[in-house]
């Protein structure tokens, strides 16, 4: 009960103890963070930026399992390490799982070169600088997949793979925590560095780092394009879609695909969000309205407060007004998954019986085990998610070779598809140089090369897809994203699993849509 | 008019969320006179706890294996092999508040009690950022949507307005209505309540009355972290969980919190549900087809809480409580300048020097230094002398910076960007006179309510204006242009028919911007040691003493802070119109108020009446000359810099620059002994 009786306590004491042990907590935790983190546990990232990739089934696949033989084939390698210079030999001889002519330039190209045996890149060989920035550090935004991702990759491809003629990657990561002077200084440094590839992790703050990048002409591929800036500079190249792939495709799914009599887009009032409905959306359905494939008062755009859950029930309520009436309603989520879900949820509460389909941004654990998740058509541009049973061959053995190489790192964050993303875009950049060098490039004096030799590819591969890249199909609008495609699947409901939708297991490829609005309604000016 | 009432009905769910949350900070005030910051916090913890039980039946505690090597700290209770039901989860999540309660009273704000408002604020945004990153750390940034414990159904048309609306949002609104009504009679009727009461209204009688005032703190923090970590399970229902989402609910939720006068539960509890039904209701206007583009909606709702707070602050200021302040320790020293040419000396020969020898990155870090120190000067005015807690310091800067370019802009295309920006395309210098100007009056207009109120209640009304200005100005693309909402080309300045900054793709080397920073940033200190060395700092320095003892002697109080406001105002708006020449690409995100904490934490850890303070803290700014880009342990670092905040709030009010204190009585001692043996012999 309450002390009535003063116990020499009150507002005048102070514990000296207490300050002793929050001086020693507090250096203690400065400490820590100034070493290392041996905790298993750790920060995962937000899923706010659009686009975001499909995660891969979980099979379990222990490194051991997955290192092949250590038998060397002829040809694949020599004492100095792997031998890439017969590398035409070994698509030729490739009887694998991956088709150059299915899958891209390169795929064979990767499969050989697993195949061939651990091999370990010479340590004493001049190393091959490989940079990254990335945001981390702050509960806005905190990607420390997307580095991880991107170790794991460098690891494997010198401790498996043989680096590039022998000759070790080196990754310098600078990561920053959601500062734009940070970034910046992070620029300039990788400027300094002058690497012969520079992986651009999840950044904010592209459009700052865009000018410096050009300016010291380095070789660039993203990993997440988000801003406008990030699809139309020349020579900073993105293997990965974002809004480019999600948005183009939806619009031509639920127009065209789905037949939606109404159709509503829900997109986000963050920046990436706002940039990327008004470019990648509005002008693409527009084009569509324009060509008469849909009425203009047959869909509509409604803003959603990202984060923030006071205005979704005026989206809702909002929705509901639009759709009254239709046979064939369909909303399209361009949001975060935690707006997807609760929105989800309030239409489900409100009598919503039209359909739902989302980028590929909504799927996360948090969705997909709610119950008004099931029957949502969910983007995906690396196939079905989680259907092992419907992949090919190359890809279980793709993404088992990836499972492996990410075991082996031992990530200390939660695997998520960011990591395997940034893993991807190191090993296609592995892919490229070997490529390049391949046909007489030079990656250490020839970054410009290097550039025009990537963005000259109407048949890349991209590591873990088996859908090529086409770059030389870029609008000028979007001449930095080379993905432009995006399939749907639908989600059983909780506990359920995802099912081929309407477009089987086709990717619905958005290039000419693409090419036809730069030419209908480009991009405004001002 | 039927949609608009819907709506409203709708928003008492998180009303009710707001309402708890809201109770809980008048709670916590009650027992201890401070303005907690992190309540959203506080139910954001045991809301995960709830959820990873239920997951994984894993408990975390809140705090890491923070030793390196072979020592482990537990950090975790695995109480099940697999998830556990959510009955086991919710007691888990009710004994987490309970622990949160006590930390946070022995921790922080037991020991922070009698310091000046200043460390409180700093104490409490530490903890705020600390469990923050820490919750980023141990959880991830994936959001987690889980049934919670509500019932599931759904009220289908209610008061016959079509919709519907789920019984957990209903029960969330009772659920705040009986803990409102509740603690209502309790303070009225419990003997508990009435000796909260009497420490309330005068801690010197409570404890002459023999109660302690210590333990009437930990009870009332505990009943306000349980009530907050119910607020937070309860909530799982309809609001998804991430770290950020839940702590920034605090805004709304302070709003509520002076709707009662800090005061009254009952009140809150009103006030946070109405705010919920605004805000709601408000929604259904501004996504109406004929809502006015130039007045954007997002601003409207954030604007909603800062309407109601600096209304009820204006028309109540003086009746607000302000506690502590009997026995609170010493404000943080704001000296004379003594040394202020030396600095300015040593200011120019370092940035020539860098200039001289540094990397293109050396360069970079003095600029971001540079500009800082420009922007904590404006804050050692209003915060070091004035004493005002103004956290919108950085979003006065955003203003001049956003406003400044767009004058500037002639429809040009700058850099990258894939849009014109549209102006009136004036000479680089008056539109900085222009957006600097625009600043002050924003400044002026935010300090209003500073003429009635003072200590951690301004720093809620600055919270709340800082979040509205950054929606209604600077992301408002009808009066910034296209871009405002994502990236802002800045026009390329240029004073006189120089050019101060080069394009970054043609060169890196940015000497013009160095020489152009360091010139402001040295006017700006012989303007910050004029006030302080003149009538206005003395007068600047009696309000923040005491203003009633200040009015008595002929200090026009009110003038005194509006023109503080004013002057900080100016100096936050060159820094941010420097900061727009540097960046070349402005963003919304930059400028928000949780960066602006961030940057008076920093001038709080350099020492916030010091010039020097500033310099410390400029240089240690992210990116800045003392600071170092690395490659991971990014999110530890905020974890610890959240705790090195409460410390430094707890044992050090005076800043690093203080550390320089015993160093320098010695040389005085010393020279003072020199100076009788010389006398004497």
């Amino acid at each position: 009960m309450l002390g009535l009786e003063n116990r020499g306590g009150g507002p005048l004491r102070k514990s000296n103890l207490l300050k002793l042990l929050s001086i020693i907590f507090a250096f203690a935790l400065i400490a820590a963070a100034c070493g290392g983190d041996d905790d298993d546990s750790g920060s995962s990232s937000d899923s706010s930026v659009l686009g975001e990739e499909e995660a891969p089934a979980e099979e379990e696949a222990s490194a051991e399992e997955e290192a092949p033989a250590e038998e060397e084939e002829e040809g694949h390698s020599d004492d100095d390490g792997h031998d890439h210079s017969d590398d035409e030999d070994h698509s030729d001889e490739a009887a694998g799982t991956a088709d150059d002519s299915a899958m891209g330039d390169g795929a064979e190209l990767w499969e050989s070169i697993v195949d061939g045996g651990v091999v370990e890149a010479d340590e004493s060989a001049e190393p091959i600088l490989i940079t990254l920035v990335n945001i981390e550090g702050t509960p806005v935004g905190s990607f420390p997949e997307i580095r991880e991702g991107a170790e794991a990759a460098v690891q494997t491809i010198n401790e498996t793979m043989g680096g590039l003629d022998g000759r070790p990657f080196e990754l310098e990561s600078c990561v920053h925590g959601l500062d734009p002077n940070e970034a910046t200084a992070c620029a300039n440094e990788i400027a300094d560095a002058q690497p012969n590839l520079h992986i651009q992790g999840i950044d904010f703050f592209n459009p700052l780092l865009w000018p410096t990048f050009v300016g010291a002409g380095l070789p660039v591929l993203q990993t997440v394009p988000i801003f406008i800036e990030d699809f139309d500079t020349d020579g900073i190249l993105s293997t990965e879609g974002g809004c480019v792939s999600s948005f183009p495709t939806a619009m031509e799914y639920g127009v065209e695909t789905l037949g939606a009599d109404k159709y509503v887009i829900i997109y986000s009032n963050t920046a990436p969000g706002l940039v990327c409905y008004a470019d990648t959306e509005e002008r693409m359905i527009q084009q569509l309205t324009d060509e008469g494939k849909i009425a203009r008062e047959d869909w509509i755009g409604i803003v959603d407060a990202s984060g923030d859950p006071t205005d979704n029930d005026a989206v809702v309520q909002q929705v509901l007004e639009f759709v009254d009436g239709a046979e064939n309603a369909w909303v399209f989520f361009g949001i975060q998954a935690s707006d997807c879900n609760e929105i989800m949820s309030a239409l489900a509460a409100n009598g919503y019986e039209g359909g739902i389909a989302t980028s590929g941004a909504c799927r996360d654990d948090s969705v997909l085990a709610n119950p008004a998740s099931a029957g949502v058509h969910f983007g995906s541009n690396l196939g079905i998610p989680e259907r092992p049973d419907l992949w090919s061959d190359y890809k279980v053995k793709y993404y088992e070779w990836r499972e492996a190489s990410l075991d082996r790192y031992g990530p200390t964050v939660p695997q998520s598809a960011f990591m395997e993303v940034a893993h991807d875009v190191v090993i296609t950049g592995l892919l490229q140089m070997i490529m390049f060098e391949a046909m007489g490039g030079d990656v250490d004096n020839d970054p410009a090369g290097f550039i025009n030799f990537m963005a000259s590819q109407s048949n890349m591969h991209r590591a873990g897809s088996e859908t090529p890249l086409d770059c030389t199909t870029n609008s000028s609008e979007f001449v930095s994203v080379c993905a432009k495609d995006m399939g749907y699947y639908v989600w059983t409901g909780p506990g359920g699993q995802f099912e081929y939708g309407p477009l089987g297991p086709s990717n619905l490829d958005s290039s000419e849509l693409i090419l036809r609005a730069a030419e209908g309604n480009p991009r405004p000016t001002s | 008019m039927t949609e608009i009432l819907l709506l409203c009905i709708l928003g008492v769910g998180i009303g009710g969320f707001y309402a708890i949350l809201a109770t809980g900070i008048v709670v916590g005030h009650k027992g201890s006179g401070l303005i907690n910051l992190d309540q959203g916090a506080l139910a954001m913890y045991p809301a995960y706890t709830f959820v990873t039980m239920r997951e994984t039946g894993d408990m975390y505690f809140p705090w890491f294996d923070f030793f390196p090597g072979p020592i482990d700290i537990p950090y975790k209770l695995s109480l099940s092999s697999e998830g556990v039901g959510a009955f086991p989860a919710f007691l888990a999540g009710m004994a987490m508040s309970i622990i949160l309660g006590i930390a946070v009273q022995v921790l922080i704000f037991g020991p922070l009690r009698n310091k000046p408002p200043i460390s409180k604020i700093i104490g409490s945004l530490g903890a705020l950022v600390y469990l923050t990153s820490l919750a980023s750390y141990q959880f991830g940034s994936k959001s987690k949507f889980v049934d919670g414990i509500l019932p599931e159904g759904t009220w289908n048309n209610p008061l016959g307005l079509g919709g519907g609306i789920e019984f957990s949002r209903l029960l969330m609104a009772i659920a705040a209505l009986a803990i409102g009504g509740g603690l209502f009679l309790y303070y009225k009727r419990s003997k508990m309540g009435l000796c909260t009461r009497a420490i309330e209204d005068s801690e010197i009688g409570g404890t002459l009355l023999g109660y302690s005032v210590n333990r009437i703190a930990t009870v009332n923090w505990l009943i306000s972290t349980t009530i907050t970590g119910l607020a937070g399970i309860l909530a799982l229902d309809f609001v998804t969980l991430t770290p950020t989402r839940y702590t920034l609910f605090v805004v709304p939720a302070l709003g509520a919190a002076l709707f009662g006068n800090l005061s009254s539960p009952w009140l809150a509890t009103i006030g946070g549900i109405l705010l919920g039904m605004f805000q709601s209701g408000a929604a259904g206007f501004t996504l109406k087809d004929w809502w006015p583009e130039w007045i954007p909606s997002e601003g409207l709702r954030q604007a909603i809480p800062l309407l109601v707070i600096i209304i009820i602050q204006f028309s109540k200021g003086y009746r607000l409580p302000v506690r502590g302040s009997r026995f609170a320790d010493r404000q943080p020293t704001a000296p004379k300048p003594t040394r202020w040419k030396s600095l300015c000396f040593a200011i120019t020969a370092f940035s020539l020097w860098i200039l001289a020898t540094g990397s293109s990155v050396t360069q970079g870090r003095l600029i971001t230094s540079t500009i800082a120190a420009i922007l904590m000067l404006s804050s050692v005015i209003l915060i070091g002398y004035l004493g005002q807690l103004s956290l919108a310091n950085l979003t006065f800067a955003g203003v001049a910076a956003y406003l400044s370019s767009r004058l500037a802009a002639d429809g040009s295309i700058y850099g990258f960007s894939a849009f014109a920006l549209e102006g009136p395309g004036f000479p680089s210098p008056l539109a900085m006179i222009l957006g600097v100007l625009i600043a002050v009056a924003v400044g002026v207009l935010i300090a209003i309510p500073a003429v009635r109120i003072r200590g951690l209640q301004l720093a809620v009304v600055t919270l709340a204006g800082a979040v509205a200005i950054t929606e209604m100005i600077m992301g408002n693309e009808s009066l910034i242009g296209k871009g405002a909402r994502s990236n802002l080309s800045v026009p390329p300045p240029r004073w006189f028919g120089a050019d101060i900054t080069v394009d970054p793709a043609i060169s890196r080397d940015r000497p013009a911007l160095i020489i152009f920073c360091c010139i402001w940033l040295l006017l700006s200190i012989f303007a910050v040691v004029g006030i302080r060395k003149g009538v206005t700092g003395r007068k600047f320095l009696a309000v923040r003493a005491n203003e009633k003892a200040a009015s008595s002697v002929g200090v026009n109080v009110a003038s005194a802070k509006l023109l503080g406001f004013g002057i900080a105002s100016a100096l936050a708006g060159i820094a941010g119109v420097l900061t727009a020449y540097q960046q070349t690409v402005l963003q919304i995100s930059t400028w928000d108020a949780l960066s602006g904490i961030g940057n008076v934490s920093l001038l709080f850890l350099g020492g916030v009446g010091h010039i020097g303070g500033a310099m410390i803290g400029a240089a240690l700014t992210p990116a800045g000359i003392l600071s170092t880009t690395s490659s991971e342990g990014q999110i530890l670092r905020t974890t610890a810099s959240g705790a090195l905040m409460i410390a430094i709030a707890i044992f050090r009010s005076d800043g690093l620059v203080s550390l320089a204190d015993p160093i320098k009585a010695r040389v005085r001692k010393s020279k003072a002994s020199l100076k009788r043996e010389n006398m004497d012999n």
